[in-house]
């Protein structure tokens, strides 16, 4: 293979991940969007899924899509009951105690499946998804598994954005979102919105989370890392904005790629964190996002 | 404006008449506690597992009384804080075990390169805000931990096997100042500047107060004494791993601060001791253990945000009312905004 | 001698919007000012202009003479002082620790002296809490050293917020709506309090306030700002009159507040 065909494949290679960081950030920054809350139990929930996903294709031996969708549910029922038990009570709390509740939240949830389902690494049963491998351009490689991950983050965001822009619900969480207090005098109920954006920004990391597990062990403390890097992409592409969560996504993926190939994969884990504090300092607004003053 | 004061509850008195009795009986307390755990420990009544564990209680003290510094008595959310007490580990295990240089110059090495540390994250970082600083901070941790991780030098991701040159009464003395030092600061004009950077940072800053250079000088001073307790941490443990300075430990650190009481010392000093204690009864079940302070920190941010000594600071005058020092501002349910 | 304060031409501009348009205004030494206006003038962004939380995009402000380049806690030592429309105190703080928290700008011993508690630490800590309770006493709140600012009662706490801002040792104190929610009674205590507590402290005063019975009492000049601009300005007589305040700003309701006093 040429340099160019590598580059090409790092790209792809790149895509795919940036993929799934991209998935868990949309809830990311739809949650902070309404809240203004770092939900560090979002990468648990995307881990829950993952499990989900193993033990309804290898214990209850379903078929891939139905695990897939059912999976989805059970992680959006999850994302709403820790938003009602954890978050909820402490909306007129500062700041700092919701951060910290997520955080017990974030571990309550990594311990929890380590003592249920022991802290083995589990792989998805062979054979979950048909395999092919597809080659162009003199040697690029692409896998059906490339393929459901783009195909599905696509449809997935599509989705997102025209329930967002389309919907009366999805209008509630962008009105909410912008001023919650004129929101709810305007009669939109604000913690039936709230409850929602948890629903659906958990369905999405549960969609990651089974996609991830047919190609890589899953295990309980899996959803730290993707967490927290997706949290740098919802950052970069400028929090609270839907778009900007994919973008940042994809920029995170494919520089963690191209960090690889270049032969710092040691460092991989470090780039997120290297961007979110240039990006903290440069432009905390991130890529897609306006400055705003405190006020006096 | 001499009037004569109709009732001041205050310093004014105690100021002339510094507490020496009271200094006394706390330094002879002290030395007593220092001296049966030291006697009964080397007589072999207590048995290693116990030593060790009053040795990570110490430890364990001053990183929640620093962590308290930065989080609960200046308002800034710190998600990092085992970050510096792995440079303050590393440091001093460079400086004693690679370099030969003597134990103490290590530690106190070891805790001003966590200084620096501090210094050096804390000048960018400290203008954001607190949510975006405590991802920060996690971010500025993590990196270190991959650096260590592929530096040859200090071991890679085995880490080091330096000997055990700290002991209890390195590490209870130590803890000691460490408390004394960090408690006389709150409890000065710059202390309750600092304070007043987390009731209200635009407030503070009109009535006088440098909120950005006094943020970052309680990060260098809660980072330095993180880096002390590092440095015993890893001439006591015999050994250390990049992953023991991961986030997961800033977590467990801000457990320590929370349990006891956002800024509150003797409440980060209780929150030192008793998770400390519980950790070591519950150690057979460790993952089990795990979930219950998890629960426990959800649990105490839903019914008892304050913690369990909340603001207020216990003080022996309270057992002993002979040691009466000053009132401080009593009970109080840590909300704020 | 040269005023405490002058703004020439100032004006600032936030995205598209001017919300100071070219201002000029002078406060000589011990001398107290009225800036009033609607709503949404621009009367909170000229103080957050002098104390150096904003920088005009155009103009000059001088202190003392000499043009304005600081942030806001160096002007604060300079003697620039200024008390929040919606209080801003220190909530969990004791009353007496908000005062001494507005002296630590001169405090004069360092972080060492603090730790190890050094003689001067004690020295200065006595000589800070005589002054700070003396300042309280001043404004009565003195048996309230030791309560938490924020379980004061509302009229206290804007008094604490007076009391907080002299504690910097001003020369120039500025008055964002002292007399919001208080009644005709407290209000008519507030006016005296500040006349004596300028006279008293050698201060130059500017006071933002709606209350129009505390602004004809009090000022010696007053200011009038709608949409950013300087309408009008001379003694409260003049302000009084003025057709041009009346009629196509202060509107009905101020004509009869006015013609009550």
């Amino acid at each position: 293979m040429g340099f160019f065909q590598m580059l090409v494949q790092q790209l792809l290679n790149g895509l795919s991940q940036g993929a799934i960081y991209a998935l868990i950030a949309l809830g990311y920054t739809m949650v902070y969007g309404i809240m203004r809350l770092i939900n560090f139990a979002h990468g648990d929930v995307y881990m829950v899924g993952a499990f989900c996903g193993f033990f309804l294709t290898a214990d209850l031996h379903w078929p891939f899509p139905a695990a897939l969708v059912a999976s989805m549910l059970l992680t959006s029922l999850l994302g709403m009951i820790i938003e009602r038990a954890a978050y909820r009570p402490l909306w007129n709390a500062p700041r700092l105690t919701m951060l910290i509740t997520a955080i017990g939240v974030s571990l309550f949830l990594e311990n929890l499946f380590i003592v249920l389902v022991s802290p083995d690494p589990r792989t998805y049963p062979a054979g979950v998804l048909p395999q092919h491998t597809f080659q162009f351009f003199g040697g690029v490689r692409f896998t059906l598994n490339d393929v459901l991950f783009w195909g599905v983050t696509a449809v997935l965001t599509f989705g997102l954005q025209f329930f967002v822009q389309n919907t009366r619900s999805g209008q509630a969480m962008r009105a909410v979102s912008f001023d919650s207090d004129a929101a709810s005098l305007m009669g939109i109920d604000v913690g039936q919105t709230v409850s929602l954006t948890f629903a659906v920004g958990s369905f999405l990391a549960g969609a990651a989370g089974v996609l991830i597990g047919t190609v890589y062990q899953i295990d309980p403390l899996m959803g730290i890392m993707p967490g927290l890097k997706a949290f740098v992409a919802a950052v970069l592409g400028g929090i609270g904005i839907i778009p900007g969560a994919v973008v940042g996504g994809l920029i995170l993926g494919e520089v963690e790629s191209l960090v690889s190939w270049a032969g710092f994969s040691n460092y991989r884990d470090a780039v997120a964190f290297i961007i979110l504090i240039l990006i903290l300092l440069v432009r905390p607004s991130g890529l897609f996002g306006s400055t705003a003053k405190e006020k006096v | 404006m001499a009037t004569q004061p109709a009732k001041i509850p205050a310093r004014t008195s105690t100021a002339a008449l510094y507490p020496w009795r009271s200094m006394g009986i706390s330094i002879l307390g002290m030395v007593v506690v220092w001296g049966v755990v030291q006697w009964l420990s080397q007589s072999g009544v207590l048995n290693l597992f116990i030593t060790q564990t009053l040795v990570i209680m110490g430890i364990n003290v001053i990183l929640a009384v620093s962590l308290n510094l930065i989080t609960g008595v200046t308002g800034q959310l710190v998600l990092g804080h085992a970050a510096f007490m792995g440079l303050g580990c590393y440091f001093a295990a460079i400086l004693t075990y690679k370099m030969g240089l003597p134990f103490p110059v290590g530690l106190i090495g070891g805790g001003l390169v966590a200084g620096l540390g501090g210094l050096v994250i804390g000048l960018p970082t400290l203008r954001l805000r607190g949510d975006y600083l405590a991802i920060a901070t996690l971010g500025f941790g993590e990196i270190l931990r991959i650096v260590y991780q592929n530096w040859d030098y200090v071991g890679g991701a085995v880490g080091m096997s330096p000997p055990q040159l700290a002991n209890w009464t390195w590490v209870f003395w130590l803890a000691v100042l460490s408390v004394l030092i960090i408690w006389h600061l709150v409890d000065s004009s710059h202390g309750r500047a600092l304070q007043a950077i987390r009731e209200n940072e635009i407030a503070a800053e009109a009535v006088g107060v440098a909120t950005t250079r006094h943020k970052v000088t309680a990060f260098i001073i809660g980072a330095f004494f993180a880096g002390i307790a590092g440095g015993l941490y890893g001439f006591y443990n015999y050994a250390f791993q990049p992953s023991s300075f991961d986030f997961l430990h800033s977590f467990n650190i801000l457990v320590l601060v929370v349990l006891g009481g956002l800024g509150s010392i003797t409440g980060s000093i209780v929150g030192a001791v008793v998770v400390t204690a519980l950790q070591a009864a519950l150690q057979s079940y460790p993952y089990i253990q795990n979930v219950i302070f998890a629960l426990l920190l959800i649990l105490m941010m839903l019914f008892r945000r304050q913690g369990l000594l909340g603001r207020y600071e216990f003080h022996l005058s309270m057992i002993f009312p002979g040691l009466r020092r000053e009132e401080k501002g009593g009970h109080s349910d840590g909300a704020r905004s | 001698m040269e005023p405490v304060l002058e703004l020439e031409q100032v004006s600032i501009q936030f995205g598209g919007l001017k919300a100071v348009s070219d201002v000029d205004l002078r406060v000589e030494s011990q001398e107290l000012v009225g800036l009033i206006g609607p709503n949404g003038a621009g009367k909170t962004t000229i103080f957050n202009l002098i104390t150096g939380v904003y920088e005009p995009t155009n103009g000059t402000l001088r202190y003392l003479g000499a043009p304005m380049h600081a942030p806001t806690h160096r002007l604060a030592q300079m003697g620039i002082a200024r008390t929040f429309q919606n209080i801003r105190l220190f909530g969990q703080l004791t009353v007496l620790e908000n005062v001494l928290i507005a002296m630590h700008g001169h405090v004069s011993y360092g972080w060492f002296d603090a730790m190890l508690r050094t003689p001067r630490y004690w020295r200065t800590e006595a000589a800070m809490e005589e002054e700070a309770i003396a300042l309280l006493r001043r404004f009565g709140l003195e048996t309230h050293a030791q309560d938490q600012a924020r379980n004061l009662p509302y009229g206290s706490q804007r008094l604490l917020e007076i009391a907080r801002a002299l504690a910097v040792h001003p020369k120039l104190l500025l008055l964002d709506e002292p007399a919001a929610g208080m009644n005709a009674q407290e209000s008519a205590d507030l006016v005296q309090l500040i006349r004596t507590v300028a006279h008293d402290f050698d201060l130059a005063v500017l006071l933002i306030e709606h209350d129009m019975s505390v602004v004809m009492n009090l000022c010696e000049r007053i200011y009038v700002l709608d949409y950013g601009a300087v309408i009008a300005q001379g003694p409260p007589e003049e302000i009084r009159q003025n057709p041009k305040v009346i009629e196509a700003y202060l509107g009905e309701e101020a004509e009869q507040a006015i013609a009550d006093h």
